[in-house]
């Protein structure tokens, strides 16, 4: 199957969970797609299947990086300002699963973020083996 | 931050060229750069965007010449993001400012001392004579701020220049402030573009790279030399098996995952000099939530128990010498140290804990604690009592294994507290011997013409510890010589 087919039928379904999507929305496209916008709007890619740049997220979040990071300064940690440096949006803020946090491959913060099933993200660790 | 050009454009003519000399498997001599002719033309090469690397990059650019950065993730991925961000340094205009004396004869024992004479006089030398101007090139070139100095850590010296991070690490604030040096300057920073062989001329001396990148391989031609600062090894756990051994070859990560041996593999094949390959630094981390639970360790208060719940070691050691030595003591390379509230900032250590959710334990009573923790009930009560008693006789130094504490304390303050840890690997220090112009040198100690190292991933200035601040002032002090030595060769239009 070439991309350019793979990428109509993904469109295709896109378009049908449009037409069909209920108030709820299960992910990040979901919640563009009641907001009416267009597949095309994040997809402006020269391969149109790959994940939107940080330049286009930012066109209509924050404006800047910087300006993300000033707006979630009260959070802790800071998603968007982190020791590890500006991540693209999507390693976070998946288009079309759920949402994963980045820094809890490494750490287990407690975060709620949008559109993340579950109330945590992390949850409870344990240090194995602590029963000789 | 974030990518300062578009890889992708930049990538064209060289694939092009590439493509056209029908590159096959990756060689490691002369050959495939005869047929694969290098289209991107600079003046320095530099492999990993760390402190090294992006040292490197800004000098050679103020030094008038052209130099690229290769860097094989999507960001600077390295130690430095992880590191606390001090460098230790003497003759600096804050000392001066501070009215603090620094000797560099001091310093260079003090670094002498901690490697017990096997680091590399000549390149420790260089270090403590560069090192002043150094940091006053990072406040004044890359606009770092630093804090006010405090007499910490070993050996208790106002030596040490802390990164001021904000709320991130001083290492990763060092980071930005150096990325935003390359962009104001237009460096280039070509991200996931990983070096996988060094180009040589018919006389082995280093003429270029060649890297993979998104689109394939590509060629990148330098004209004065390339400069290695892709980190040490500590993520590549065959290395690590095979240079280090044993337990300590099996430590889990305190830093980056994919600092992982370019230094070797790109050198060895022209037969580099591979010096300190067995020499590492490890210290406490909680793996499952990368908390740094150093300040527990070093509190002075409390004693560490394993699984078992026996004391494994003399708790006056330092958390590194800890550290270092958990994998050797048990098994399970974990412990616990428990500390009671006669340690006035264990409260902080907890709230540290809370706020990264990492795990430790909180009873008002030891064998409660010692529940909670899932630890045998019944062992950690007699430990705890015996150490008391032992406090009371004054017969610390007869436990085995003896307390030496000079001012030891009782635990007898509740609530009572449990911190694990476990022994991390922080960074190696093996890699191909650099001279003190950061040329990388060969078995007969030559210099490989046209190939540099600095930071991590040039051998010889660390061997068994390092002193607080070494790390990330040595990838300062040796980035730059590189650039400079490249630039004078450069200006001479030959290849150093």
């Amino acid at each position: 199957m070439t991309k350019k087919t793979l990428l109509a039928i993904v469109l295709l379904f896109s378009g049908l969970a449009l037409a069909t999507s209920v108030v709820a929305a299960d992910n990040l496209a979901d919640r563009h797609a009641q907001d009416g916008l267009e597949c095309t709007h994040c997809h402006v890619e020269k391969v149109r299947s790959k994940a939107p740049k940080m330049d286009t997220c930012l066109k209509c979040h924050g404006g800047s990086y910087e300006q993300l990071g000033r707006a979630s300064a009260e959070k802790k940690p800071n998603p968007h300002y982190t020791h590890v440096g500006d991540k693209e949006c999507t390693v976070c803020h998946k288009g079309h699963k759920e949402p994963e946090f980045f820094c809890n491959d490494c750490h287990k913060f407690r975060v709620q973020m949008p559109l993340a099933k579950g109330t945590t993200q992390g949850g409870q660790p344990l240090l194995t083996g602590a029963n000789p | 931050m974030g990518q300062q050009i578009t890889r992708r454009g930049m990538m064209k003519t060289c694939l092009t060229a590439v493509a056209a000399g029908a590159v096959g498997p990756v060689s490691t001599t002369a050959q495939a750069a005869a047929t694969a002719p290098a289209a991107n033309d600079y003046d320095a090469i530099i492999l990993g965007a760390g402190t090294a690397g992006l040292v490197a990059a800004v000098e050679a650019y103020d030094q008038g010449i052209k130099p690229v950065v290769l860097e094989k993730m999507d960001l600077p991925a390295g130690n430095s993001i992880y590191a606390m961000g001090g460098v230790a340094a003497c003759g600096t205009r804050i000392q001066k400012q501070e009215g603090v004396a620094e000797s560099k004869d001091d310093l260079f024992a003090d670094m002498m001392k901690v490697s017990t004479d096997k680091a590399d006089p000549a390149l420790t030398r260089t270090y403590v004579e560069h090192i002043g101007q150094d940091v006053d090139w990072l406040q004044d070139t890359i606009g770092v701020k630093f804090r006010t100095l405090s007499r910490l850590p070993y050996p208790l010296l106002s030596r040490l220049h802390w990164v001021e991070g904000g709320s991130i690490t001083g290492g990763g604030m060092l980071i930005r402030l150096l990325l935003a040096a390359c962009k104001k300057r237009n460096i280039p920073i070509l991200y996931h573009t990983k070096a996988v062989e060094l180009i040589t001329n018919k006389r082995l001396a280093v003429t270029g790279v060649r890297a993979l990148t998104e689109d394939g391989l590509a060629d990148f031609k330098a004209r004065g030399g390339v400069v290695i600062t892709t980190g040490g090894f500590s993520a590549n756990r065959e290395m690590l098996c095979g240079y280090l051994g044993g337990v300590m070859s099996r430590l889990p990560l305190r830093g980056s995952s994919y600092v992982t041996g370019e230094n070797i593999t790109l050198t060895k094949p022209l037969f580099a000099k591979l010096v300190h390959m067995d020499q590492f630094h490890c210290g406490p981390i909680v793996s499952a939530t990368h908390l740094n639970p150093e300040e527990a360790l070093n509190s002075g208060y409390g004693i560490i128990v394993d699984l078992r719940g026996r004391r494994i070691i003399d708790e006056v050691n330092t958390y590194v010498a800890k550290a270092r030595a958990l994998p050797h003591l048990t098994p399970e390379n974990k412990a616990y140290q428990l500390v009671d509230s006669n340690w006035p900032a264990v409260k902080k250590m907890a709230d540290k804990c809370t706020d990264m959710n990492s795990p430790f334990f909180q009873d008002d009573t030891v064998e409660g604690l010692a529940r909670k923790a899932g630890l045998p009930v019944e062992a950690v009560v007699t430990t705890v009592n015996s150490y008391n008693e032992a406090l009371r006789n004054n017969k610390l130094e007869d436990l085995n294994p003896p307390c030496t504490f000079k001012d030891p304390h009782a635990m007898d303050k509740g609530p009572f507290y449990a911190f694990p840890f476990e022994s991390g690997m922080t960074a190696t220090f093996g890699g191909p011997k650099i001279n003190i112009k950061a040329q990388v040198v060969n078995l007969e100690d030559e210099p490989i013409k046209g190939l540099y190292a600095a930071g991590n991933a040039a051998g010889g200035l660390f061997f068994g510890d390092y002193l607080g601040g070494t790390q990330l002032g040595g990838a300062t002090v040796f980035g730059r010589i590189a650039a400079c030595h490249i630039a004078q060769a450069c200006k001479k239009g030959k290849k150093a």
